[in-house]
């Protein structure tokens, strides 16, 4: 699972069809063009990530391969659903510095 | 009359070291604030002199006048001893307030850690510290901190603990700003730099900073899962926090907690704690596929993510994705299109291991306890021998060059090099096993044996830097019953292992 991975960039949906796909990347490529803020950005599980023209068209060639489509899709796919809510045994302590009241570390 | 003995004794003490040139001095060293230390405590003495002899006033002729005396003197006594003798827990418990400036000012006041001589870095830990109780720490107050720990001259113990808690401090601020990486490469640093402080010669540390050290390790053990290592610090060495959670781990081990961690448990009542103490005693298999597969989806999103996540997942991880990557697995996650394909399905495992390799390669995951591999955990696996084998040859590469130069650096850079040759040493042992770290033993042991006889003999020395180099050495010759070396090693602990 890559942040680069070509449906994140494009903002599509893994299950999009390939005119999806290609009618996605053409608003993508326009926005960037005249330069809108919303366009210069894309989020994926790894948080808001920058987006340039080239990362587009990139991304908009590599799905046009249906095989690299499928296997983007599967990568993508590999990263979404529902999460298990079940509490481990030895799960991490994230708040564990502070039981020593230490609230900057 | 004078108690002269103890006072001759500790001018003494003070005085060792200088002006023998002893190369494994021991006691203290002369420096201008152990002096004026010995000094004040002759001043003390002499203070508690006068008082005894108001008291013996007192006791004849009781008048007001001699109860105000007696109180003046007892209040000088009291405080002016308190300064001397209890400026370390003092200053901590104040540092648990907030104000680090206070506390700095306080800790210079006090002539803080007389026998090691590491005023400015004492100062500065428990201003580090007084800001990690507070929180919200800013660029210009860590600043501030790595400012006051430049003009330290002595770089024992203290000094490296201080520079360990600058970075975890830059980790903090770093992961509050979203840099993740930037946080994991700080928090690695500081954890690396706690981890050198246990190998110190006692000489060369505080009691109560390797107290702190270890309840550093403890807590980012726990933020990381590593419960096992919670039992590593000694009755000792170990805080209140560190009992309670150790207590934790004894009881989830099905073994008994030892009374004084059942005590520390109960003084510190703490609810993150006892949230512990809540959790289920044992982890439940998924159920079925579905369930798998939102365990997988959990804890590879968090991987990938650069989140904690315990060994035993970490593991699991790497067993569900060999399962649901197989082409064969009735639930498999490959698309039935691409099945067929065995390029493409082993691009996919790459890619995938790929992903995983840069997270383990930092954090590490215990890939030896596997017990079947898989297409993507063989990958990974591979991925982290190369990675991390390629990284101890040039770190060694790099060491050796520097002996055969005999290229010194500043006081921060030779520590993270200490500090960061262990790490790397360590997340190989935790990685790949005690097999790979018997492979790399030979030429570990001979270039950080030559980094530790680099900061030994030539100048500026650092001497207890460099035991705890031929600590870590002499603890692996025995462990691999290289007697030459382990001989060799307690030689040069011998040599190194006073404060000059």
């Amino acid at each position: 699972m890559s942040p680069k991975n070509a449906f994140w960039v494009l903002g599509v949906s893994p299950d999009a069809t390939p005119g999806e796909i290609e009618r996605e990347g053409r608003k993508v490529l326009g926005l960037l063009e005249i330069g809108a803020e919303s366009a210069k950005t894309y989020t994926c599980p790894f948080g808001e990530l920058p987006r340039d023209a080239t990362m587009v068209r990139e991304a908009m060639a590599a799905l046009r391969d249906p095989k690299r489509r499928a296997k983007e899709r599967c990568l993508a796919k590999l990263g979404s659903g529902p999460r298990s809510e079940v509490e481990d045994m030895d799960a991490p302590l994230a708040d564990a510095f502070l039981i020593g009241g230490y609230r900057g570390l | 009359m004078l108690p002269l003995a103890p006072i001759i004794l500790l001018i003494r003490l003070a005085t060792r070291g200088t002006s023998t040139g002893s190369s494994s001095g021991s006691g203290f060293s002369a420096t201008g604030r152990a002096v004026l230390w010995v000094f004040g405590v002759m001043s003390w003495v002499g203070c508690l002199l006068l008082t005894l002899a108001a008291i013996g006033d007192w006791s004849r002729e009781r008048t007001w006048e001699r109860v105000e005396i007696v109180a003046v003197f007892v209040s000088i006594d009291v405080v002016f001893g308190a300064g001397l003798f209890l400026a370390w827990p003092i200053l901590r418990a104040l540092a648990r307030r907030g104000t680090p400036k206070l506390v700095y000012y306080l800790a210079h006041a006090s002539l803080i850690f007389p026998l090691t001589g590491e005023t400015y870095a004492g100062a500065t830990l428990l201003a580090g510290i007084a800001l990690a109780h507070r929180g919200r720490v800013t660029k210009k107050e860590v600043r501030w901190l790595e400012s006051r720990l430049k003009r330290e001259q002595r770089h024992l113990g203290t000094f490296g603990a201080a520079y360990a808690l600058i970075e975890a401090l830059k980790a903090k601020r770093a992961d509050d700003k979203k840099r993740r990486l930037v946080a994991l490469e700080h928090a690695q640093r500081a954890r690396t730099l706690f981890g050198t402080l246990t190998y110190f010669s006692p000489r060369a540390i505080p009691p109560g900073v390797l107290r702190f050290a270890y309840e550093y390790l403890a807590l980012d053990d726990a933020r990381q899962a590593h419960w096992s290592a919670m039992l590593l610090a000694e009755k000792g060495q170990a805080t209140t926090v560190v009992r309670a959670l150790a207590s934790w781990v004894r009881e989830q081990a099905g073994e008994p907690a030892k009374p004084y961690e059942k005590r520390a448990r109960r003084r510190l009542a703490s609810p993150i704690v006892e949230r512990l103490f809540s959790r289920p005693k044992e982890s439940q298999p998924p159920s079925g596929a579905a369930e798998a597969h939102a365990l997988l989806i959990r804890d590879y999103d968090a991987l990938v993510r650069g989140r904690a996540v315990s060994p035993r997942s970490s593991l699991n991880v790497l067993m569900l994705l060999d399962t649901f990557l197989h082409p064969e697995y009735p639930d498999t996650l490959l698309p039935e299109d691409i099945r067929g394909d065995e390029a493409l399905v082993a691009s996919i495992h790459e890619e995938v291991a790929l992903s995983l390799r840069d997270v383990f390669a930092r954090t590490g995951v215990p890939l030896f306890a596997l017990k079947n591999i898989g297409p993507v955990s063989a990958r990974v696996y591979e991925a982290l021998e190369t990675s991390l084998l390629e990284e101890m040859q040039s770190a060694l590469d790099r060491v050796n060059e520097h002996k055969k130069l005999a290229y010194r650096r500043d006081p921060f850079a030779e520590w993270l090099e200490v500090a960061y040759l262990r790490g790397l040493y360590r997340r190989i042992e935790y990685t790949l096993g005690p097999d790979a770290l018997a492979r790399v033993w030979k030429p570990f042991a001979y270039a950080y044996c030559n980094l530790g006889v680099l900061l030994s003999e030539t100048w500026p020395r650092r001497r207890p830097l460099a035991f705890s180099v031929f600590r870590l050495l002499s603890v692996e010759a025995h462990r691999f019953q290289d007697q030459q070396q382990a001989q060799q090693q307690l030689h040069n602990m011998t040599v190194t292992s006073g404060v000059q």
